[in-house]
């Protein structure tokens, strides 16, 4: 697995949460409005979505509830929870951090090696 | 493949899963696939669509290992944390015995405490084969040592234990309520009590037929490596019918462990017991249409 899968894979937990942090969403939903939202670069197959979903609610981060469809199979919906917003804004930050401090060096890198050249 | 195909394959890929979740865990994907069948943004062409959909679906092993990584977790250390007790449980009788003149504590109570704490690492684990394999065995425990010698241990202790004992029974009864749609486990978790209690209430009798059948079962040399053979095939099988066979023969070598009284009951219990919880489980599952796709509980 690449970096950059890995760095995709581990970000599934946030972006999952991040999409149902409004509004409370069933899985197709969520796979949908994420790729949308991120214009496609973010796309997650249903083996990954729906075990990742199931872990978060095993964590207490999110809970499901059934809602009957008239004529159709019932849907699960999922809502973040007063835990999962705390990690969410405390991965938020984290990765926030992250980026900022990642691009300041790369920059400052690149600068470097301008003058040196 | 189809949509049909692929949840059938899906569903393969969840032997192992209790009844309900596997049944949970159906619904949810077929109604991820009906909303994409639906979906007008997956295009007009229903072949092109469904090729999309499964393509976003991913494969049903996958899907199915994703979830077996959630609700199959640390399988083998709740098995280890049964098998290792057993094994240090006829020790820990014998050291407790060659110890009693030194340190008078050191009886039963020792034992009961250990198994509490087992208990309790299986509720930290949120195992509910380790806990209910420890549980009944308190209850017995704590019951025959309030019965038999409540007039050793004073006022004091004797309450304590019949606290440990209603507790055992309370938790017992919560965990079995939850789990009732699940015969195989609730079997499971009655078998050592109805056992254990039976033998505590026929244990001035013994005829001659018991002894006979007690000196069988005495002289089978490996008991024990049966006994732990049946835990692990129960534990780790995905065929359900092996599960109950397994739970059967390990109700008889319960039985057997039980000494005294009378045997002809220890056989025709648990054989019974188990029996009518496979005929009420065969008959549940067919009428859900699982026989063909036996899910095993935990």
């Amino acid at each position: 697995m690449s970096q950059l899968q890995q760095l995709r894979k581990g970000s599934t937990p946030l972006l999952i949460l991040s999409m149902i942090a409004k509004e409370k969403m069933y899985g197709y939903q969520i796979m949908h409005e994420l790729e949308q939202r991120s214009d496609g670069y973010f796309s997650m197959t249903a083996a990954l979505l729906y075990p990742a979903l199931h872990q978060l609610e095993a964590d207490g981060l999110v809970e499901s509830e059934w809602k009957d469809c008239q004529g159709k199979r019932r849907r699960k919906y999922y809502k973040i929870t007063s835990k999962g917003r705390k990690a969410l804004e405390d991965s938020q930050s984290e990765w926030q951090s992250f980026l900022t401090n990642l691009f300041m060096t790369l920059q400052s890198s690149a600068k470097f090696q301008e003058r040196k050249a | 493949m189809t949509p049909d195909e692929y949840l059938q394959v899906f569903r393969k890929h969840l032997n192992g899963f209790s009844r309900e979740i596997q049944a949970a865990l159906i619904e949810e994907i077929g109604s991820h696939i009906e909303s994409g069948e639906e979906d007008p943004r997956m295009g007009k062409d229903p072949a092109h669509r469904r090729q999309k959909l499964m393509a976003e679906l991913g494969a049903p092993g996958q899907l199915g290992k994703g979830f077996k990584r959630i609700y199959q977790p640390g399988k083998l250390i709740d098995f280890l944390l049964i098998i290792i007790p057993l094994l240090i449980n006829a020790n820990l009788n014998l050291l407790l015995v060659s110890q009693m003149p030194k340190f008078p504590w050191a009886d039963v109570r020792v034992i009961i405490l250990f198994h509490i704490l087992l208990v309790a690492m299986g509720l930290w684990r949120n195992s509910i084969l380790l806990t209910l394999f420890w549980l009944p065995r308190i209850a017995v425990q704590a019951l025959g040592v309030i019965l038999f010698t409540s007039s050793y241990y004073g006022p004091v202790q004797n309450v304590s234990l019949t606290i440990i004992f209603a507790g055992s029974i309370y938790l017992l009864g919560r965990i079995i309520w939850h789990s009732r749609r699940d015969i195989l486990i609730v079997i499971y978790a009655i078998l050592p009590l109805i056992i254990g209690v039976l033998g505590i209430a026929l244990t001035s009798q013994m005829n001659l037929f018991d002894y006979y059948v007690y000196m069988i079962f005495y002289r089978i040399p490996s008991l024990d490596l049966i006994e732990y053979g049946m835990l692990a095939l129960f534990f780790f099988s995905t065929n359900r019918e092996i599960r109950w066979a397994a739970l059967a023969v390990s109700g008889l070598l319960m039985g057997s462990f039980v000494s005294q009284p009378s045997f002809v009951l220890w056989i025709i219990l648990p054989l019974a017991t188990v029996s009518l919880g496979w005929w009420l489980d065969r008959s549940t599952r067919r009428q859900l249409g699982l026989v063909l796709q036996p899910p095993s509980l935990y």
